[in-house]
């Protein structure tokens, strides 16, 4: 009984991290502190739908002094984009427009499916 | 769907700017072609005609509006909303940074709502201004209406997108769609009046103000 409960503990809290971890990475609600008040509604990004077709990197990244892009280390967006523009980097949210709505619209110009490229397509009010 | 809507956003919209520009270059050509060999207005009218187009922007200075301050409140205040609206507009904005890396002051999206409303209300009292009053509804034909709707469907339209009231992207297509007709119709209608404005003003100033004063000192105007 002693031994079953100590297997299946550290299963249990594995499967539950790992359940954790899983819901927060399927859709993230982009709602950001540094962006100190939102004007239309957060968008839900959904990351699952993203991984395999688009490089990790393009939006993990992290460009150094030459603009070559060093990969990120899975900081959150906000710690180097904040909620103005300034000589480094493009505001919080200039930098989700140009990653989400600029990549939408290039593979649509190539001919490829892709997602919302109008406001109230990503920013949905609940009702 | 989303095709009509890009091409309506993109050449359309670009289109119909210059075509809107051009539209209103050619007007102002033609008026000023057609004065030239008789009265001279465009080039003379100078400091007094200028000095009379923006003593009409001030409503309580002229005397038509100071006799019907009800119509001069809704008419500047539709005027007034008809530009700020669109130029102050946050969503605009960020497509002419994204298409020109410009963008002009923008208001707080709740503002530019309200704006909306104001709009909206002095809209309805223009339209009702011209079904109630006998002596306007004189002068009023069908194209007048028609000319109130068509500059008050880009803000209908574009109120319900904002608001997500209907299908969004048929209500967004027929946002770009309406203030694309409303930008080519306005130099070969009434609107044209954004620009001839200054030319109607500009003659009536040099009549009044600079001929008069020739005329008193003697002088043929």
């Amino acid at each position: 009984m002693r031994l079953k409960t100590l297997i299946s503990l550290p299963l249990l809290l594995l499967v539950a991290f790992a359940a954790s971890v899983l819901a927060q990475e399927q859709v993230m609600i982009l709602r950001h502190a540094e962006i100190k008040d939102h004007q239309r509604p957060p968008v839900k990004f959904n990351h699952e739908q993203h991984i395999g077709k688009v490089d990790c990197l393009q939006c993990h990244h992290d460009f150094d002094a030459y603009m070559n892009n060093r990969g990120g280390e899975g900081q959150p967006c906000g710690t180097c984009h904040g909620q103005e523009s300034n000589r480094d980097t493009i505001s919080l949210r200039d930098a989700f427009h140009y990653q989400c709505k600029g990549c939408h619209e290039f593979l649509r110009s190539q001919g490829k499916s892709a997602g919302a490229t109008t406001c109230g397509e990503c920013h949905i009010r609940q009702r | 769907m989303i095709n009509i809507y890009d091409f309506l956003a993109g050449p359309a919209a670009w289109g119909s700017f210059a075509f809107c520009l051009v539209g209103l270059a050619l007007k102002l050509a033609y008026f000023y072609g057609f004065t030239k060999g008789t009265d001279m207005v465009a080039p003379n009218q100078g400091p007094a005609g200028s000095g009379s187009a923006v003593y009409f922007t001030r409503p309580p200075g002229e005397l038509y509006f100071r006799s019907q301050p009800m119509f001069a409140a809704a008419v500047s205040i539709y005027h007034a909303c008809l530009f700020a609206a669109p130029l102050f507009l946050a969503a605009h904005n960020f497509l002419l940074q994204e298409y020109l890396g410009i963008s002009f002051f923008v208001f707080p999206e709740s503002v530019s709502d309200t704006i909306t409303v104001i709009f909206f209300i002095s809209g309805i009292f223009l339209i009702l201004r011209r079904v109630i009053q006998p002596k306007v509804r004189r002068v009023t034909s069908a194209r007048d209406y028609f000319l109130l709707s068509v500059s008050a469907l880009p803000f209908l339209t574009g109120y319900l997108a904002y608001h997500q009231i209907g299908p969004y992207v048929w209500m967004l297509v027929l946002h770009v769609f309406t203030a694309e007709l409303l930008l080519v119709i306005i130099p070969f209608s009434k609107p044209v009046h954004a620009c001839l404005f200054f030319l109607a003003r500009g003659f009536m100033g040099f009549e009044v103000l600079a001929r008069r004063v020739w005329s008193r000192m003697g002088v043929e105007g």
